[in-house]
């Protein structure tokens, strides 16, 4: 029984466990560079294109983030004439979608190759704590348990909810019989997270072809007045890939301190970036790099977490399983939000992208009434004007209806997967 | 005004540099008896600090991204065979990778609640004043780069794909005291967390059942083990690691 397919990951860690022997450096050295950074060469060559949103972009109004809304007199047009970015929104999905299958691709050609990708070093990550022994490599296939410590009851209740947010069949512990039966298998479903991976060209190309539609848009929509605040303002949307490649373009200068922005600026040539978009990257990178154990927003002083190093060391294991319980009940709630986060917003847009089709019905409806209103009698109207209310309003109530069990089947989908 | 007061309690239990980064709920309901275009102004002008704010996160989130990425990396070729080092460092990388899941999620969870504010004071605006501006602008809203979440949601994905396989769900050690232990945040991530629950408790809340309950309001939610959840936490007294 192979390790569910959801989880690439651990497959390929476990289909290379057979690979006992061999150290890690040697594991590194077969890998070919690509495979941990992004092959900066191709991108080199390739203008990686990114997205660029700009300040005034949206509902072509005039205004300059400084002076808050106060200039708002001269501004949008009155009532409906906002403009709409179809073809921006829907572009991105298509790319990312396009980014997956790709990735996919190419991270199971990579697996087939390089078996032993992610082999010793984590074979350790399974072994954090004391009350969890090494398994016993030649136990059953049916998924080895090491929790023969655990009261029953309080093992299904935990089992329930991780099975419900966890998909793998049998845990997360890797099938040991399995990995000594088949040392070579490889699962080409599996997901290896993205970014450890080259960036396919097909992704750029699909990038290119999102790059000009959003420029084609900004001319349209940049207001005269402001264009040269809207330059400078422009707001860049980084993507990892062109990350990747700014990271190399850094690392080929020497470094995050020797390279000047001009410089990197002129290695990417990418045509949507500015000079200002890479220095504001290049020192948000510089601060990165020497503040690696400060958390992102909130900043955590290094002293901090110095001490807490310290503490973990004069604690005893219990209380430091007892962190890493704390850490996993945070990493579950955290899911759940997100989960629950991406369900509403999927009925959010469904919502108003059907309440915009029965409205647009009934603006029709309206229509077709007004020109009628001359030849049809006076009641018959009436009649017709009431039909067309109800009609709207039935629609929507069943567009609830369905909304609600879409979002219970979705929540099914979820949970299953 | 029950949104305006779930708005402003989610706010209060957010990170603190967040917090003015919000929609302004209050103030566009005091705006929606004077001109169209003073309201507007302000929606728009809060739509420019929404994606000023998002993509600007979301620019320090794939930096850092990448940087724990290298830094498991230099860690599993550090200690090869060390052990004992490896354990240590290991759960140091555990914390920054749940606290870094969880502000990726808590970004998703910002773009969310503004954008429920906004289509929220829309719907307020047109039933005030008998107008249709709400449709069109919320058809803006959804272009808007601060609604667009979807690399920001991919990374967390990826958070929790790499979180499943390199630090298994070894339920092992669960006692059975374990829920109120559990209980017992890392101080760093105490803000995330608190953050996070409050974000669900107020999800939760908000889609309970509204009096003004209409074709386009979102089902209630469905938290499965909600109570589980809940009843593990005590927001009220959490015992931090010094």
């Amino acid at each position: 029984m192979t390790m569910a397919n959801d989880f690439g990951y651990p497959t390929a860690i476990s289909s290379s466990f057979s690979a006992l022997h061999t150290t890690v450096e040697d594991r590194y050295r077969k890998l070919p560079n690509s495979f941990w950074v992004s092959s900066g060469q191709e991108l080199m060559n390739n203008p990686v294109p990114c997205q660029t949103v700009s300040g005034g972009n949206s509902g072509g109004y005039l205004f300059s983030s400084s002076s808050g809304y106060c200039n708002v007199s001269t501004v949008s047009p009155h009532g409906r004439n906002y403009q709409t970015q179809p073809t921006v929104s829907t572009v991105p999905r298509d790319r990312l979608a396009m980014q997956d299958y790709s990735l996919e691709a190419q991270s199971s050609s990579l697996i087939n190759h390089h078996p032993q990708e992610f082999a010793d070093p984590l074979e350790e990550f399974f072994d954090f704590s004391d009350h969890v022994p090494i398994p016993n490599l030649q136990t059953e296939s049916s998924g080895v348990r090491v929790d023969s410590s655990v009261e029953p009851h309080k093992k299904s209740e935990w089992q329930d909810w991780a099975d419900q947010l966890i998909s793998a069949d049998d845990g997360s512990e890797p099938n040991w019989s399995e990995l000594l039966g088949e040392p070579s298998s490889h699962n080409p479903n599996s997901q290896i997270p993205t970014s450890f991976l080259d960036v396919p060209r097909q992704e750029i190309i699909t990038s290119q072809q999102h790059l000009m539609v959003s420029s084609e848009d900004q001319p349209s929509v940049r207001n005269p007045s402001s264009s040269s605040a809207a330059t400078s303002k422009q707001r860049m949307r980084w993507t990892p890939e062109l990350h990747e490649a700014f990271v190399e373009a850094v690392n080929q200068l020497g470094g995050s301190e020797r390279a000047t922005p001009k410089a990197v600026l002129k290695l990417l040539n990418n045509p949507g970036l500015t000079i200002y978009h890479v220095k504001s990257h290049l020192q948000k990178y510089r601060t990165a790099r020497y503040k690696p154990e400060t958390s992102e927003v909130t900043g955590e002083p290094q002293e901090k977490k110095m001490t807490s190093i310290e503490d973990i060391k004069s604690l005893d294991m219990k209380t430091s399983v007892e962190i890493t319980q704390a850490l996993r009940l945070q990493m579950e709630v955290q899911k759940r939000l997100h989960e629950q986060l991406e369900i509403q917003r999927s009925l959010q847009l469904q919502i108003e992208k059907q309440g915009r089709y029965l409205q647009m019905m009934f603006e029709k409806q309206q229509k077709i009434q007004q020109e009628n209103k001359g030849s049809s009698s006076e009641p018959s109207t009436k009649q017709c004007n009431t039909t067309s209310v109800a009609e709207v309003e039935f629609g929507l109530e069943t567009l609830t209806e369905d909304l609600t069990e879409s979002a219970s089947a979705s929540k099914k989908r979820v949970r299953e997967d | 005004m029950k949104f305006g007061k779930r708005i402003k309690e989610q706010i209060q239990e957010s990170l603190p540099e967040w917090r003015d980064k919000f929609l302004c709920y209050k103030e566009l309901k005091n705006l929606i008896s004077s001109s169209e275009s003073i309201f507007v102004g302000l929606l728009n002008a809060e739509m420019e600090k929404f994606n000023a704010f998002f993509v600007e996160q979301e620019e320090d989130f794939i930096i850092h991204h990448k940087e724990l990425q290298y830094r498991i990396q230099r860690l599993v070729e550090k200690c090869e065979h060390n052990e004992e080092m490896f354990r240590e460092e290991i759960s140091e990388m555990r914390k920054d990778i749940v606290n870094f899941h969880g502000e990726m999620v808590l970004l998703v969870n910002y773009s969310n609640i503004n954008y429920t504010g906004l289509a929220k004071i829309l719907k307020k605006y047109d039933k005030r004043r008998g107008s249709g501006l709400r449709s069109p602008f919320m058809q803006k809203v959804v272009g808007q780069p601060f609604f667009k979440t979807d690399l920001v949601s991919r990374l967390v994905r990826e958070w929790e794909t790499t979180m499943e396989a390199v630090f298994p769900a070894t339920m092992a050690v669960v006692e059975a005291e374990g829920y109120e232990r559990s209980a017992v945040v890392t101080s760093s991530g105490e803000g995330i967390f608190r953050n996070t629950v409050a974000a669900l408790s107020t999800m939760r809340e908000m889609r309970r059942g509204s009096s003004t309950y209409s074709a386009f309001s979102l089902p209630p939610l469905n938290l499965p083990d909600s109570d589980l959840v809940f009843r593990s936490v005590h927001l009220s007294s959490p015992i931090p690691i010094p």
